[in-house]
């Protein structure tokens, strides 16, 4: 429907054609709309067959303001996909520019609510020029959540958006408020009926000539009604005596329709009521689509006639390619054919679903499939798209096509179990998915050869998507991820929805049995094919398993970057309460507070909370305690730590499964229990403890707050010489730092320097703040650390400035350096914060001045500036030092 | 696969007999679209009556009603019992 404004001259044109096409010039009408544009809103609500679409159809064409025109699908309840064809066709009109956020935005079901309609109302407010915007067939909204979307965009909408609603019955969305308002134009059936010139109109343009009295009495007979004054026309038009016609329709006591479409169709050529009768189980056809239909190759011709004549049909496009019966001729022609070929209306519906499934539009290909009751068809066409519908945000099709199916198909066809097994998952109904999925890995042999490597695929991936959800099973990972290796490479799924997803649920699953390096080659595969197929979905959700794995791996920086990307996705598709980007916030939060950014760490993880909370995916609810009680733990909120941690313990039971944070969970309850002075609970849960690092510092920890260093010394000596397993680089940070505090109170003041020197050693490279500040008694450690000794003076500064509450300036994690620093060189650059000469630098580093004085000139070369201070300010923008708060 | 049984709050559960007018004399084609409701044509009008199930077929029952461009006069419950 994208028009352009006019020139003046053209209006009059444009009604000419109007007119030879068989429309009627309502001007009272065109009056009544014209005055509504003023407003925001302009009803036409009346029965069906009143005219509705054709006045809105005239009255575009004769104005031509630019518009967009949504026709709502039959019993329409996915929200998703109804604001999906709104966006679709305002794009279409051409009022969005590039940079508008409607560009680029993508609705989702598992976003909030709001959050859509919000990034609407402030892309609507944005657009420069005015906008039409029809919703025809409004009473098939059934979604009362896309009424209540529609209702507040209604009145949140900016005075450049003027809304056309056609509908055979007041929706409610707060139609009242409007009209109080002044903001509401209503055309009724009382206005839509013919006048008596208008009726004469009507006639005269179908080419009819008939007295002003019989004009008269079938106006009355029809009541104005426009689509009875339509189909009188066309009988009119091969009455061999109109007189008369009018005449036995005047007295007449049958209902209108009847009376009228049996004259209509008992005229029709025999041609065409046969393409009538044959093409009338579809909702839209085209001339191929009725070709097939009939056998014949007329079909193009005969909607075309039929559409000029401007009764039975009506062009469904600008094109006229589609075309759409009146429905009351639908209703009558489908017991037609019931009546009259009877055995032939299973294969015109199998037809049907080929040439949709051919074309394109699984929806249709697979409504008509059901009708054949052909459902080895049915089934191979849900299969082949039903990951395609779930991400189009179709979920509400997709339950109802899964509903009809015959419940022994579900329980004998392993992908048509898979496939009900996810709807089940993705309402928490664990138990009816558990037991739907063991009939689906037992009857995964019998599934036809075409479409079994598809089904096992799909198994696979809706077993990993349930893992996912509940951790990792390393079996099911094992046993899925074999499937998918042997499947995905076939070329009827490379490529697919279904690969994309497949990747990115085993990628996760890896990541949480611990399998980093193959859970990443997997999240990037899905990440590039998320991005080819252009799937949110999948590129948001590899985005944040990758930032995760990075940074479970200790490679901060790379993860900062992925989460950010993630992140920056979400908020151009309108995501950002979508769950895949709660879990991006999370992610991020844990690397910024790591790094001792409270601010931001913070205030991401507020926004992730809520998301997390209402998400049904237990697993992410584990990482976002842990966070809170980190969070907690180096505030010295030991309670809150506390509570967040055991909060996380007891939903790693629920999960069934080992998760990647489970391990870790009750030694962190014990740090802030001991913490808050409960020595002898702590001491008792370390007998039979596990000889891991986060055990043993938890051991050292307990030596130095009942006063018994020597025992400190011992419990965290395991960590440094490598017999005790390091989950993380923290607790090998923890270890050295509980050892020079342990050194500090035996006064081997050298051995504690060392000790710290080592700990500020691992921490300065990626910032690591986190461990430390969780320690009570760290602070007097690292102020009495000699400053002008250390190899990590800037990193001790943050450190204290922490400690004393000073929050350091955020700064990228990664640098942006052409050509990455060396080692050496960067170890010199940390030096150069400091007052030692070259020479002493030497002497720190073990090199020789000469040597000191070479990796600097390359390091201000590769940093491109020219003095020492520069240097230091510009290592310090990059993120390669830590930034200074205060001079020293 | 889930099968409705009935409304959980106890409205229109049971199956209930109907009569429902329409103006003017339906034709015998439109008259099948009626599947299971006795059709029977007066001069003027049309009476429709039968068992429906709930009411979610009598609204089905309506809105075949509007999509078929008849006049609905009158609709009711003719059970002896209410």
């Amino acid at each position: 429907m994208a028009t352009t404004q006019s020139a003046p001259s053209e209006p009059t044109a444009t009604a000419r054609d109007a007119h030879a096409s068989g429309l009627v010039i309502r001007s009272r009408l065109f009056e009544l709309l014209d005055q509504g544009a003023l407003g925001t809103v302009t009803l036409i609500s009346a029965p069906p067959g009143s005219g509705k679409t054709t006045l809105m159809q005239s009255w575009l064409a004769a104005r031509q303001p630019t518009a967009a025109w949504v026709h709502i699908r039959r019993d329409e309840t996915d929200e998703t996909h109804f604001w999906g064809q709104v966006l679709d066709a305002v794009r279409e009109s051409g009022v969005v520019r590039g940079d508008s956020g409607l560009a680029t935005l993508v609705p989702s079901p598992h976003a909030a609510p709001g959050e859509l309609l919000g990034h609407l109302v402030e892309g609507f407010r944005r657009l420069d020029e005015p906008l039409t915007l029809v919703l025809d067939d409004v009473h098939h909204l059934r979604s009362p959540e896309v009424l209540d979307g529609l209702e507040n965009l209604l009145a949140a909408a900016p005075p450049t958006l003027r809304f056309c609603l056609l509908t055979r019955r007041d929706p409610k969305v707060g139609l009242h408020r409007l009209r109080l308002s002044g903001q509401l134009t209503e055309i009724r059936a009382a206005n839509l009926e013919f006048t008596g010139a208008e009726a004469g109109e009507l006639l005269e343009g179908a080419g009819v000539s008939v007295a002003a009295d019989e004009v008269a009495s079938l106006r009355e007979r029809t009541e104005g009604w426009a689509t009875g004054l339509r189909l009188a026309a066309m009988s009119l038009s091969r009455h061999e005596s109109p007189g008369q016609f009018v005449a036995e329709f005047a007295g007449s006591e049958r209902t209108i329709a009847d009376y009228l479409l049996g004259e209509v169709l008992l005229r029709q050529p025999p041609e065409v009521r046969d393409l009538l009768l044959r093409t009338c189980i579809l909702e839209r056809v085209n001339g191929e689509l009725a070709d097939l239909l009939t056998g014949r190759s007329d079909g193009d011709r005969v909607l075309h006639e039929l559409a000029e004549a401007n009764a039975l049909v009506v062009a469904g496009d600008v094109a006229r390619t589609w075309f759409r019966y009146h429905h009351l001729l639908l209703d009558l022609l489908r017991l037609d054919l019931r009546r009259e070929l009877p055995g032939e209306v299973d294969e015109l519906h199998r037809r049907a679903a080929t040439w949709f499934a051919d074309h394109g539009q699984p929806v249709e290909a697979i409504h008509h499939a059901r009708l054949a009751t052909d459902w080895e068809l049915a089934c191979e066409l849900l299969g082949r798209h039903w990951v395609e519908l779930l991400m189009d945000g179709d979920e509400a099709t997709l339950n109802a096509m899964l509903e009809g199916i015959p419940e022994t198909l579900v329980k004998t066809d392993a992908e048509v179990a898979t496939m009900v097994a996810a709807e089940r998952l993705r309402h928490s109904r664990w138990a009816e998915a558990d037991a739907l999925l063991t009939v689906a890995r037992e009857t995964i042999g019998a599934v036809p050869a075409p479409r079994r490597a598809r089904a096992q695929t799909t198994l696979a991936t809706v077993q990993l998507f349930r893992a996912r959800q509940f951790g990792g099973v390393d079996d099911v990972v094992d046993e899925a991820g074999s499937a998918l290796e042997e499947h995905l490479g076939t070329a009827e799924q490379g490529g697919t929805d279904l690969e994309g997803l497949a990747r990115f649920n085993l990628g996760i699953a890896k990541a949480w049995t611990l399998r980093f390096a193959g859970a990443e080659e997997d999240l990037e595969r899905g990440l590039a094919l998320g991005r080819t197929i252009g799937r949110p979905y999948v590129e948001i959700g590899c985005l944040t398993g990758l930032g995760n794995v990075a940074t479970l791996t200790e490679r901060i920086g790379v993860g900062e970057r992925h989460l950010r990307d993630a992140i920056a996705v979400a908020e151009r598709v309108g995501w950002t309460t979508h769950p895949l980007a709660g879990i991006a916030f999370m992610g991020l939060a844990a690397t910024l507070i790591e790094r001792g950014i409270f601010g931001e760490g913070e205030e991401l993880l507020e926004r992730a909370v809520p998301i997390l909370d209402r998400a049904p995916e237990p697993s992410a609810i584990v990482g976002m305690r842990h966070v809170q009680g980190m969070l907690a733990m180096s505030r010295g909120r030991y309670d809150d730590a506390l509570a967040a941690f055991r909060d996380g313990e007891r939903l790693v039971e629920v999960l069934r499964a080992p998760h990647v944070l489970a391990a870790i969970e009750r030694p962190w309850q014990l740090r802030a229990r001991l913490a808050m002075g409960e020595t002898d609970a702590v001491r008792e849960a370390l007998t039979g403890a596990p000889n891991s690092a986060e055990w043993c510092n938890l051991a050292g920890r307990l030596g130095l707050s009942v006063d018994d260093p020597d025992g400190a010394l011992a419990a965290v000596a395991p960590v440094h010489a490598g017999e005790a397993p390091v989950f993380h680089v923290n607790f090998r940070i923890e270890a050295w730092l509980l050892d020079a505090m342990a050194r500090r109170a035996l006064d081997d003041l050298e051995g504690a320097e060392r000790s710290a020197e080592n700990a500020l050693a691992l921490s300065e490279p990626d910032g690591r703040v986190g461990m430390a500040l969780t320690i009570p008694g760290v602070r007097e450690l690292l102020d009495e650390h000699p400053t002008h000794r250390t190899a990590h003076g800037a990193h001790l500064r943050v450190l204290r400035d922490l400690l004393a509450g000073v929050e350091p300036e955020p700064t990228a994690a990664t640098s942006t350096l052409q050509e990455p620093l060396k080692e050496r060189e960067l170890a010199v650059l940390r030096f150069l914060s400091t007052n030692l000469t070259a020479a002493e630098i030497g002497n720190e580093l073990f090199l020789s001045v000469h040597t000191v004085k070479t990796h600097m000139r390359k390091l201000y070369a590769k940093l491109d500036v020219h003095t020492r201070a520069e240097a230091v300010q510009q290592g310090r923008a990059l993120g390669l030092l830590a930034p200074a708060r205060r001079s020293s | 696969m889930t099968r409705h049984t009935g409304d959980a709050d106890g409205v229109g559960m049971k199956p209930t007999h109907y009569e429902i007018t329409v103006r003017g004399r339906v034709g015998p084609s439109i008259a099948e679209a009626f599947d299971g409701l006795s059709v029977s044509v007066s001069p003027t009008q049309t009476l429709l009556q039968g068992q429906i199930p709930d009411q979610a077929a009598l609204h089905g029952v309506l809105e075949l009603i509007e999509s078929l461009g008849l006049e609905l006069l009158d609709v009711r419950r003719a059970d002896p019992t209410p």
